[in-house]
């Protein structure tokens, strides 16, 4: 298991190619940092001293030469030692990653969201780092260290003597100056602490020290502090600097010994003057490798304890190993039977007790109680969500215990009480159960559901209306798709002639003339699709053409005005709210431009609109520009205001029209608008609401339209590509729940378990899926159906009843009404 | 250019009249103003049926509306002025009773998945939320038991709902 091995596995299990080839470089490298030392000294001992030139740029060149591949291999065993680091940052990621999803639910129930991505994202990091460098750092360091050493020895033994003996005091005094310097940080970080919890403290009872006029005594309480805070930070920043001048001390002194005993040797001719240059740099140059060292057991220290904990938070084994050995998964008909099943929890506490029950194959079961009776827990632990403690599970006599994850997912499918949507597309989701169990199968795509069999499943789970309402919301791109934009041009006909009046109360139809309070402000100006893209949407405020239009016809300081207060409104209701879908649905300014617009309006407070700068005022009027009075209900678009914009209407049409007749096509009944959904497209307008029955209305005819024009699957096709967002935020939960029956419908599984799988429907949706259950699933699929509301169960071939984690009465609806026990007193209340 | 009232300011001050919420923090008012959407509904419409899980509460600005039960008995009348259905932005049971349209209305509807997404920004709203609630429902039995009449047999099982 992943949270068993130290640090030091993912370092002899790193790629040892690169730690070979890293080896042999470092070894290079090592040998070529001694040669300027050897240069310097044959560059003063025979080029200078003997006068010769030639020699001089001979010695020179190597000097260079040596610098610059020392300087290239440096840099190479950087790249080596990164690539080795990341390589293994990336497997532990990959490796932890796939050990935590294996970790039982319980386990979850504990753990913090936080810490798993902390540990996943952060935390591995230094050990990553700490891989790639433990072999290249220390190993090119010490080489380095024992070269020099060994190069200046063998120039002068007692020279050398004399110049490492300085460093025994560095390595005892520097660690002890560390520690000190340490502990008055802590003591720095504690009295901080106190002096911010002091200063909240005294704001908070401000109007207590103006009430008792007692500035003088918070004064001298707050002064205490700050003295205190004063003398500690003092001596950290002294022993803290203390350790540099250390260094720097040593560093210095190593010349004036050198200086001392090499001159007094030179002098008196036992030593070269070469040797000495030569002893110089080496020294200065043997600090380096050892302050490498120094930061390498830093960065070793820190690794390490975060490696530990990280480990240690995911020390725990999975319940059920994920795949069996040597044998296919197992293909179940769906007989269950339990046996004095129990499930104890920590505490002790017994969730489940001495249960016993039994289902053939294709029998429904419904699961009543009160909450906290067990219901969930008794589906759980069959399903194998939960790891029971007593007793046995056994399907098709196999022990639920003992088969693995694979065994389960096969058989099985579960839709859970509040059920997750991924981010991804409705198919993506739709798709999820079947993509699981089909994973590393080679003929996955031949045996994946076909489009029918998805917009089957679609429809048995209620979910198909929803998802053709997304694909009506789509936009088309009708130089790819000219036959499906011409179609829905003949169907936009058809829906104005049988259902234009009946709908008219709720849609807005384009008509020119007047002013389209659902359609934004830009759309009402240009009434028309632009075939130029410096006409189109963003760009149209930056457009110079389209600029000079809005001073001519009077609209720009009206609307930059009105850019002004949406964005003031705007921002004074949506100031620091997170960017959820809800809060920015009726919101004129996009999510991801927010941001902008508050520091636009915090800059611009006061300015008179005509001293603004080009780019605010870009801002303002782009902002006015995409307003839609029907949906951005927090200002009010003046009548004056729309006056202006029908009349610039007219005067836009007739100025492009002489000018430039190419770069529009105004909405015209005969013709499709790209830049509008199909939804619009068909309306040749857009709905004014989207209250649910309205809503309906329109659907019911959309419905009717699409298949006499047999577009309806093309469509739903479409919807299914819509995007559901982080957790399935832009799903309501109805349609939440619905998407997760429907992917379990289209996984058709000989076991279900359903955990009040439809709480969050209405009865109609509620009874048209519990009539499927009835119908096509009876006598082919076993069901155990937790339900919590009991108008459904009188179908069920057995009823369970719960009760403090106890099996109470199983048997059919009729005969436990009949003998008045617990479900009767369900049922009928208590009283 | 005079501004005009806006649709948000209309309901941010009839947010503050409604005793749900007239208690809260303007900030709060001001979202659940700005969340708030304006329904039309003619003559005879439903705004909701018994069983269905529709999660809004609504405040009748205009017309009037009525509650029955099982689309005949009538229940009790609504009229421009008054809130309906705030329990349903704090639970999710089914709607017991049918709400018609009996002229033309306008009102202002909130769905439960905005108001939850209030209360998740100013959880402060809970508690107060809660209060009032618990205070209608308290004036609502009391109002009940002044006007109860002992002679009514068939009465007494409907009575004692802030026993619950």
């Amino acid at each position: 298991m992943i949270t068993k091995r130290p640090l030091t596995y993912w370092v002899k299990n790193s790629n040892m190619k690169l730690q070979l080839i890293l080896l042999v470089v470092i070894f290079f490298t090592v040998a070529v940092r001694l040669v300027p030392l050897e240069m310097q000294k044959k560059i003063i001992n025979q080029a200078i001293s003997m006068r010769k030139v030639d020699l001089l740029f001979m010695y020179c060149g190597f000097y260079i030469a040596s610098v610059v591949s020392a300087s290239l291999l440096k840099y190479l065993i950087t790249v080596l030692q990164t690539y080795i680091g990341q390589e293994a940052l990336a497997k532990m990621r990959k490796e932890l990653y796939a050990h935590i999803l294996t970790l039982p639910l319980g386990y979850f129930r504990k753990a913090n969201p936080g810490m798993v991505v902390s540990s996943l994202v952060t935390e591995l990091a230094p050990a990553g780092e700490y891989v790639g460098q433990s072999v290249a750092v220390p190993v090119t360091n010490l080489l380095t260290l024992i070269a020099f050493a060994g190069y200046m020895f063998y120039l002068n033994p007692i020279m050398a003597g004399i110049s490492i003996a300085l460093y025994p005091f560095v390595i005892y005094l520097v660690p002890k100056l560390q520690k000190k310097s340490n502990k008055a940080n802590k003591k720095r970080v504690d009295t901080t602490r106190y002096l911010s919890s002091h200063i909240n403290e005294t704001i908070s009872g401000i109007h207590e020290i103006h009430g008792n006029g007692s500035y003088r005594i918070e004064n001298r309480k707050y002064g205490a502090f700050v003295d205190r805070l004063f003398k500690i930070r003092i001596t950290w920043i002294l022993y803290k600097q203390g350790i540099k001048v250390l260094n720097n001390f040593f560093q210095n002194l190593g010349p004036f010994l050198l200086f001392i005993v090499g001159g007094y040797l030179a002098i008196q001719g036992r030593f070269d003057l070469g040797a000495l240059v030569a002893f110089l740099s080496a020294y200065e140059k043997i600090y380096d490798p050892w302050k490498e060292l120094m930061d390498f057991y830093q960065v070793h220290n820190d690794a390490g304890v975060r490696y530990k904990r990280v480990m240690e938070y995911f020390d725990t084994k999975p319940e059920f190993e994920l795949e069996p050995e040597d044998r296919a998964p197992v293909k179940l008909k769906g007989n269950i039977e339990v046996q004095n099943l129990g499930f104890t929890v920590s505490g002790n506490i017994r969730l489940l007790k001495q249960i016993n029950m039994q289902l053939k194959p294709g029998e429904q079961m419904a699961l009543v109680g009160f909450s906290g009776s067990g219901k969930s827990t008794l589906a759980q632990c069959v399903s194998q969500l939960y790891k029971y403690t007593g007793g046995s599970v056994k399907i098709d006599g196999y022990e639920v215990d003992e088969l693995t994850k694979a065994d389960m997912v096969q058989n099985m499918g579960i839709v859970a009480q509040a059920p997750f949507i991924f981010s991804g597309t409705i198919k993506d989701n739709l798709l999820y159960s079947c993509a699981a169990v089909l994973e590393g199968d080679p003929d996955a795509e031949q045996k994946m559901p076909s489009r029918d069999n998805m917009i089957e499943a679609v429809q048995q789970a209620g979910i198909f209306v929803d998802v053709l309402r997304f694909g009506l919301n789509t936009l088309l791109d009708p130089e790819k798709e000219t036959e499906l934009s011409e179609r829905l041009v003949r169907v936009r006909k058809n829906f104005h002639s049988d259902f234009g009046e009946r709908l008219a109360e709720h849609v807005e139809f384009y008509k020119d003339g007047e002013y389209l309070d659902f359609t934004c402000v830009a759309g009402n100006i240009l009434f028309g699709h632009p075939n130029d893209d410096t006409f189109s949407g963003r760009d149209l405020v930056s457009n110079d053409y389209f600029q000079t239009f809005l001073k001519d016809a009077q609209l720009e300081t009206p609307l930059l005005s009105l850019g002004r207060e949406l964005s003031k409104q705007t921002v004074d209701i949506l100031g620091n709210l997170p960017p959820d879908e809800v809060f920015f649905e009726q919101s004129p300014i996009l999510a991801e431009e927010f941001e902008d617009y508050k520091q636009l309006t915090a800059r611009i407070d006061d300015t008179p609109l005509m001293e603004l700068e080009s780019k605010d005022r870009e801002m303002l009027l782009r902002l006015a520009l995409g307003f839609v009075p029907g949906v951005h209900k927090i200002v009010a678009l003046p009548s004056v205001l729309k006056g202006l914009i029908l009349d610039g209407r007219k005067m836009f049409n007739s100025k492009i029209t002489a000018e430039n007749p190419e770069a529009f096509s105004f909405y015209q009944m005969a013709e499709f608008i790209p830049s509008q959904t199909i939804l619009d497209n068909i309306l040749f307008g857009k709905p004014k609401t989207d209250h649910p029955k309205v809503q309906d209305a329109i659907n019911q005819s959309m419905i009717q339209l699409l298949i006499e024009e047999d577009l309806l699957e093309t469509v739903v096709e479409l919807g299914m590509e819509f995007q559901v967002g982080t957790k399935g935020d832009k799903l309501s939960g109805g349609q939440r729940q619905k998407l997760a029956i429907a992917r379990t419908f289209l996984k058709n599984p000989p076991i279900m378990i359903m955990d009040e799988a439809t709480s969050a429907l209405d009865n109609r949706s509620q009874n048209r899926i519990q009539g499927l259950l009835e119908t096509k699933w009876k006598g082919k699929a076993t069901l155990i159906s937790v339900i919590h509301r009991l108008d459904t169960i009188k179908n069920y071939d057995k009823v369970a009843v719960m009760k403090a984690g106890k099996l109470m009465e199983v048997g059919p609806y009729d005969e436990l009404m009949a003998k008045k026990g617990l479900l009767y007193e369900l049922v009928h209340g208590a009283h | 250019m005079a501004p005009e009232t806006s649709e948000y300011q209309e309901h941010l001050e009839i947010m503050r009249e409604i005793p749900y919420f007239s208690g809260l923090d303007l900030e709060a008012q001001k979202l659940i103003a700005y969340l708030c959407v304006r329904e039309k509904f003619a003559d005879g419409d439903e705004v909701f049926a018994s069983g269905d899980l529709d999660q809004s509460a609504y405040f009748i600005m205009s017309g009037s509306m009525e509650a029955h039960l099982n689309n005949t008995t009538r229940i009790q009348s609504f009229k421009d002025g008054d809130f309906v259905g705030a329990l349903s932005l704090i639970g999710d049971s089914k709607r017991l009773f049918t709400l018609k349209a009996t002229s033309d209305c306008i009102c202002i509807r909130l769905t439960s998945e905005k108001f939850q997404k209030v209360q998740e920004q100013y959880p402060e709203i809970n508690n107060k939320f809660l209060k009032a609630t618990v205070g209608m429902i308290s004036n609502w039995e009391e109002r009940f038991i002044a006007n109860y009449n002992t002679e009514c047999s068939g009465c007494s099982v409907g009575i004692g709902l802030t026993l619950i």
